[in-house]
């Protein structure tokens, strides 16, 4: 078998700690966005990276005004088993909230299709450890800004499920669509191991 | 030259008191330590984190709460360390461990003293506390050696990454 392009005669090269393992970007409004690991040992191979991570910029396609929500599976795994705690500031007021039965990890509130247009949020969300055997941690981060109203949010989830990710699907919690334009991209974080 | 480079990794294969990371290279505009960590401790805790080796009163932190429906803030001067790494302990599932960024700043400029942003996550036994820190190493020295040293041991299977970030 071929090595990934980031093995270089053996030996893992120093400038690849980030490996881009793709980028969706929406040309129609679309339901869910999904990436798959490709279990072959090449670069899409989520299993010979620690940590991953989402960098996302989504809008609704739903015709109001006001929010969607964002959110993200692993492995197609829809159990209320996402327990979650956050922190939300709206501009004037914070607040902070947990849940243990969310059926999703929260990515973030995203503009709907009334709302001025071309105003899109953005949000990343490291996913820990990913093949460790451990229950599945991330932190997101999220920025919604509309314009005069929107919010700033920082959320922490763990997977409550000890099995390695093979699969994220990003989708709109309520069925709606995402917006074209919206993008999502996924990186993988190597490790380094050293004596 | 990639924009990010691992510098090193330490996966525990067993309990440890302390994890260091030394001979930290000037070369980078700033480091990240990305952490996933358990520990011996009944509830969650935090590991200090302290440059140099400078345990002095040379640290100070604020930061931001969620736990349950509550928030809270606080700050702290006088400090022996830093605050905003924070493990799981003995009150969660055994699988569940507390997850860290961590983000030095123009960690080699000896203009400067060296400040810090952490956010982090661990579960406690109903629910989870939530964490957004700064901090500030009271120094200008470059940061060489970073050591993360709680009044716990951290668990076998918990996991720190040194990550050198080049300016474009």
């Amino acid at each position: 078998m071929a090595d990934p392009a980031y093995i270089v005669d053996g030996v893992l090269t120093d400038g690849e700690a980030w490996v881009g393992l793709g980028t969706t970007t929406l040309g129609s409004d679309t339901a869910t966005i999904t990436f798959t690991s490709t279990d072959d040992g090449q670069v899409g191979d989520f299993s010979q990276y620690m940590d991953l991570m989402v960098v996302w910029y989504a809008r609704s396609a739903k015709a109001a005004t006001g929010e969607g929500y964002l959110g993200m599976r692993y492995n197609n795994n829809s159990g209320a088993i996402y327990g979650q705690q956050f922190l939300t500031g709206d501009g004037s007021s914070a607040s902070a909230g947990e849940s243990s039965g969310p059926t999703y990890t929260f990515l973030g509130f995203i503009p709907n299709n009334n709302v001025t247009a071309n105003i899109f949020a953005s949000g990343v969300c490291s996913i820990f450890d990913i093949n460790s055997g451990k229950y599945t941690s991330s932190i997101a981060q999220l920025a919604e800004d509309m314009d005069g109203s929107g919010r700033v949010r920082l959320e922490a989830v763990t997977w409550r499920n000890q099995a390695p990710i093979s699969e994220i699907d990003v989708f709109e919690v309520y069925g709606e669509n995402m917006l074209a334009g919206s993008q999502v991209s996924l990186f993988g974080i190597l490790p380094r191991m050293v004596a | 030259m990639a924009v990010i480079e691992a510098i090193s990794t330490t996966y525990l294969e067993a309990d440890a008191a302390t994890v260091t990371f030394s001979s930290i290279p000037a070369t980078y505009e700033h480091l990240q330590l990305r952490c996933s960590i358990r520990t011996s401790a009944s509830n969650r805790a935090s590991v200090t984190l302290v440059f140099n080796g400078d345990t002095g009163t040379n640290y100070t932190s604020h930061r931001i709460l969620g736990a349950a429906s509550s928030v809270s803030a606080g700050g702290w001067s006088g400090l022996a360390g830093l605050m905003g790494v924070e493990g799981t302990g003995g009150d969660s599932t055994a699988a569940d461990y507390g997850v860290v960024v961590a983000d030095i700043l123009d960690y080699a400029n000896t203009n400067k003293n060296t400040t810090c942003q952490f956010i982090s996550g661990a579960k406690i036994a109903t629910g989870a506390d939530l964490f957004v820190h700064s901090g500030l190493w009271d120094a200008t020295a470059a940061v060489h050696t970073i050591t993360l040293d709680g009044s716990y041991n951290s668990l076998r299977g918990s996991e720190f990454t040194l990550y050198g970030l080049n300016s474009s």
